[in-house]
């Protein structure tokens, strides 16, 4: 009786497990690429609505380590007084970043250190635990779970919980995740801190394919932080995907001499 | 009175039904405590229009609300694992505090830090985790001790005490961050010492302070005015209905506050102890003129008519004077002064009327005492000394008192403004030692915001803008009270350092620029938008003061805002500012201001009161001088003593005034009565026995109730308890002494009286 039970519990859930395996699967590779250029401008909008905005041009690169590592190029462009500054990030597998960072007005470029996963991105509420997730879903580190689908911002979604494996050091004790059933990219996100309070929520939206590359992008994405009330607003234009991108931009050579 | 008399005939014509009625509003104004609210926060005690309330309004719309808590973490050293893990522990609590800005917590271990290494730069907090070798604990002091930021702001330079910031959001509930607070110091306290502090926490003891001395000593007062009620009558009737009255007065009182929509302050606190001594004064005065008159008359109703004949004129005249004077209050700016102005002056109407038909109801249904009024042999043998002192004295008596008018004066110019709230509390207050351990060895718990406009949008990163910015800063940090400062320029002057080695020189606009980015990458928007403004045109600079002092504040406020033009040009000034400080130089200079207006305009109401009433401008004359010069003597005392004008002994005027104005009207009106039946000298001792009699008993209960709050521990309760004890023994002893000395001198010219 036990044993038909037992059985009859695997098979079926067994299809659950599996959907939720292969939609994680097919987002990674949604969101992966040889390489990215393109211009993004984000707005951090305080708990008591001031504003700073700042855009910057970005071009993503992967390393020869792995297919999901990358080396990550980020030059401000406005405002015009910090136009220049850069920062580099080099991803190594297993490994700590390496990041430098360029300022114009020092001509010359410093290594620093490498952030904590929970240290904010550029100053923004998306940190860089979410900026490694963005670029590549870690599918080792976290058990996905189907919940089921919905509707977000019109279009169908996966809802899938993602609770972290054993041993993993997050600042995130779960996340549910909604990812497109059509392009398999994101469309929302809900983090949860580590006793279970939500703490941030993640919004994609004006998701369009770039150019003829067959790899879709949000064109706007929104971080909202619940717990202090702080947003990021990002709008992203000028996507170019896998049209080559100048290995030797990666440097702090051509940071300091362009 | 003849306006009022069919109303109050009423009451010992129809008792019962007067005191069903008085039940019923009893009940009604009862349900009026229900909808009462407390106001803990000193936001909008300040006009709208006010300048330094429109600068730190101004200020709080660009750089956001400022009100911040304290925590101080004292061990032997805190570079400990144990103590380290406390401020790591005790940043994330404070996270979760209620009103608490979790991103606006400034800790060793939540901020961002950028230092120079070997290698390169590394960012992030000082104590994100705990260090994880020897070499990393000792590279983490270096850094501390390398960072003009922190050191002595946030550590101490023994390494023995650091400090722990939350900023609360704005509308926050100090009770509510007060308790959560205080439990976490409980909890975290061991074998290192937890100290709590900062403007809300403060704020807050005073408002517990005075409370919860108010809940200890206003019932034991009440008895002992009680007590004196019975040594004065001898008989329960004269205890009892003085209760009920003082009890009815203070619940229709406080109804009315309810209804009316007005908050109990850290100034109406004050309420029931004042209530407690204008109604106890008038029904003190009913109950001695019904006493005395009890052998004339054979009936209840008949004996209440009398007493009401002959005393209800003056208590409904001292009624109207108090509340006239405490409508004085208006005059002042400050929100919680003006609404005790209207809360009195209702309080005083209230308690008048209730003495006129409660006492005459109950006495209607009560049969006339069969012994004849107690006269204390003592007392009277007293007042009948202090007479013929002052009678037959009269030269040495006036020279006296014009030197001590003269000594007031003198001593009044020396009166501190201001509420120094450090010295409200006991030495070993932990909210006061807290507060003078980080005065003493971090850079101080009082703030002054000053924000400089560099007019045009990202002007703050023009390297002229942030030359003048950077020598108005020295300047600052010039003044002995000026513990740290903190703005923009310290960002830029760190990150310069670390960057480029070069501490001293001063960056460019390019620079400056870079640099800011650079801070924006690495720390939270609650750090970056406490010193920038949005569109970066104006800066924020936070001044640490080591003193409480409000007088210092202001002196240091008028510096600056005169030498600020030596520093920026004319588009930069003039400055605004803001910051916790800001509001008690407001009050300090509103009080004062206040003060002289309040006691000019409730001396002249009183005066034309008075004119009314007498129709002689000598008599009018003369009813305000035993208050005059009672308030003379009560704030040159406090100049003397060094008890300082604040929000709550601004209060004393209009209890020296409206109790004052009682003595002085019952005593006139005794005496021109008497005068109508015998001559002069027979009339001034007459009344000064007889009149004199019920203003000592007054004055006695009020001197017994009052003095039980100078036991308080709490220092305003404790100057206000003893200070209106002292007040009420110089009115008394003004008004038996120099009514006596000049109706003597003065009876030729006096003419017969004359009531309206």
């Amino acid at each position: 009786m036990i044993l038909a039970f037992t059985l009859i519990w695997t098979v079926l859930t067994a299809p659950a497990f599996n959907d939720a395996a292969s939609v994680m699967e097919k987002h990674r590779q949604a969101t992966s690429v040889q390489d990215l250029s393109g211009q993004l401008t984000y707005t951090n909008i305080s708990k008591s609505g001031r504003k700073q905005t700042r855009t910057l041009q970005q071009h993503i690169l992967r390393t020869g380590e792995g297919a999901y590592t990358y080396n990550l190029l980020l030059e401000f462009i406005s405002p015009q007084d910090v136009a220049g500054t850069s920062t580099l990030t080099v991803q190594h597998e297993g490994k700590d970043d390496e990041q430098w960072l360029y300022l114009p007005a020092l001509r010359m470029s410093k290594r620093i250190s490498p952030s904590k996963k929970s240290d904010r991105f550029m100053g923004t509420e998306i940190t860089y635990e979410d900026l490694s997730g963005y670029l590549s879903e870690p599918l080792d580190d976290y058990e996905y779970t189907l919940l089921g689908e919905e509707t977000v911002n019109g279009r169908p979604a996966h809802k899938i919980e993602a609770i972290p494996k054993q041993g993993l050091r997050t600042q995130y004790g779960k996340r549910q995740l909604w990812i497109d059933k059509a392009t398999h990219l994101m469309a929302q996100t809900r983090f949860f801190d580590q006793k279970g309070e939500l703490l941030k929520t993640y919004e994609a939206t004006e998701i369009r394919p770039i150019g003829t590359s067959g790899h879709y992008r949000a064109h706007r994405i929104k971080m909202e932080n619940i717990q202090t009330g702080n947003t990021t607003v990002v709008q992203y234009s000028g996507f170019a995907i896998n049209e080559g991108v100048d290995a030797a931009m990666f440097s702090t050579t051509w940071m300091e001499t362009r | 009175m003849h306006f009022f008399n069919p109303l109050l005939r009423l009451s010992y014509t129809r008792p019962k039904t007067t005191l069903l009625a008085l039940l019923a509003i009893t009940l009604l104004m009862a349900g009026g405590l229900k909808q009462l609210e407390t106001r803990n926060s000193f936001d909008g005690e300040l006009p709208a229009v006010d300048p330094i309330n429109q600068g730190i309004e101004a200020a709080k719309a660009v750089f956001g609300e400022r009100s911040v808590v304290l925590i101080g973490l004292e061990a032997e050293s805190i570079y400990t694992p144990e103590a380290a893990q406390k401020i790591i522990d005790l940043s994330n609590a404070l996270a979760e505090v209620p009103h608490v800005m979790p991103d606006e917590i400034v800790s060793l271990s939540t901020l961002s830090n950028v230092s120079q290494r070997p290698w390169g730069l590394e960012t992030g907090g000082f104590l994100d985790e705990l260090p994880a070798d020897e070499a990393a604990w000792q590279q983490l002091q270096a850094d501390v001790a390398g960072n003009g930021m922190v050191l002595e702001r946030l550590v101490s330079k023994d390494e023995s005490l650091t400090v722990i910031a939350a900023a609360l959001e704005d509308g926050f509930n100090g009770g509510t961050v007060y308790d959560a607070v205080s439990e976490l110091a409980a909890h975290y306290a061991g074998p290192e010492r937890i100290h709590i502090t900062g403007a809300p926490i403060l704020v807050e003891d005073v408002q517990r302070g005075i409370s919860g001395d108010s809940r200890r000593f206003i019932p034991i007062a009440i008895v002992l005015i009680f007590i004196g009620f019975y040594i004065s009558f001898r008989r329960l009737a004269g205890v009892l209905l003085p209760v009920g009255m003082v009890i009815m007065s203070i619940v229709w009182t406080m109804g009315f506050m309810g209804y009316a929509g007005l908050p109990v302050t850290v100034v109406s606190n004050a309420l029931p102890v004042i209530m407690v001594a204008v109604a106890s004064s008038y029904a003190i005065h009913f109950m001695n003129a019904y006493y005395r008159l009890a052998d004339q008359h054979k009936t209840g109703p008949a004996l209440a008519e009398a007493t009401l004949q002959k005393i209800g004129l003056p208590i409904l005249i001292t009624g109207l004077t108090s509340a006239l004077g405490s409508a004085s209050l208006l005059i002042f700016k400050i929100t919680s002064l003006r609404e005790f102005g209207i809360i009195g002056a209702a309080g005083f109407l209230l308690a008048t009327f209730i003495c006129l038909t409660f006492l005459p109801a109950v006495c209607a249904l009560l049969k006339p005492p069969a012994r004849k009024a107690y006269q204390s042999a003592g007392l009277q043998g007293f007042l009948r000394a202090l007479t013929q002192m002052a009678q037959n004295h009269r030269r040495a008596i006036t020279a006296a008192y014009l030197l001590l008018i003269a000594a007031a004066v003198f001593f009044i110019g020396k009166v501190k403004i201001g509420d120094d709230y450090l010295r409200f509390f006991p030495k070993s207050h932990p909210g006061r030692v807290a507060a003078e351990t980080f005065n003493e060895r971090l850079s101080g718990v009082r703030t002054m915001d000053i924000v400089v406009d560099a007019e045009a949008y990202g002007g703050i990163k023009d390297e002229t803008f942030f030359r003048s910015l950077n020598d108005f800063q020295d300047y600052l940090l010039g003044y002995e009270e000026v513990g740290h400062t903190y703005s923009y320029r310290d960002v830029v002057q760190h990150l310069s350092a670390n960057l480029n080695g070069a501490a001293d020189a001063l960056p460019g606009s390019a620079e400056i620029a870079q640099y800011l980015m650079l801070h924006e990458m690495s720390a939270t928007p609650g750090e970056v938008f406490a010193l920038r403004s949005e569109d970066d045109n104006q800066a924020r600079i936070q001044v640490f003061l080591k003193s409480s002092d409000p007088e210092v504040h202001q002196a240091l406020y008028e510096d600056i805002q005169r030498d600020a033009a030596r520093f920026f040009p004319e588009g930069n000034t003039p400055l605004t500012f803001g910051g916790d400080v800001m509001h008690r130089i407001a009050l300090g200079t509103y009080i004062v201001e206040g003060k002289v207006q309040n006691i000019i305009l409730a001396l002249l109401i009183v005066f034309l009161s008075c004119l009314i009433i007498f129709r002689s401008l000598p008599k009018s004359l003369m009813a305000l001088l035993p208050i005059t010069v009672s308030l003379l003597m009560v704030f040159g005392l406090m100049g003397v003593i060094g008890i300082r004008l604040g929000i709550s002994t601004a209060l004393l005027t209009a209890m020296i005034v409206g109790i004052g104005v009682d003595f002085a009207v019952h005593y006139l009106v005794g005496y021109f009565r008497d005068r109508e039946e015998m001559g002069a000298d027979e009339a001034i001792t007459h009344n000064s026995l007889h009149t004199g009699q019920a203003i000592a008993y007054d004055a006695a209960s009020n001197i017994a109730g009052f003095s039980v709050l100078s036991f308080s521990g709490f220092l305003p309760v404790q100057h206000f308890g003893w200070l209106l004890a002292l007040s009420m023994l110089l009115i008394f002893l003004n008004t038996m002494v120099l009514y006596p000395l000049m109706l003597t001198q003065k009876e030729p010219q006096m003419a017969a009286p004359e009531f309206a």
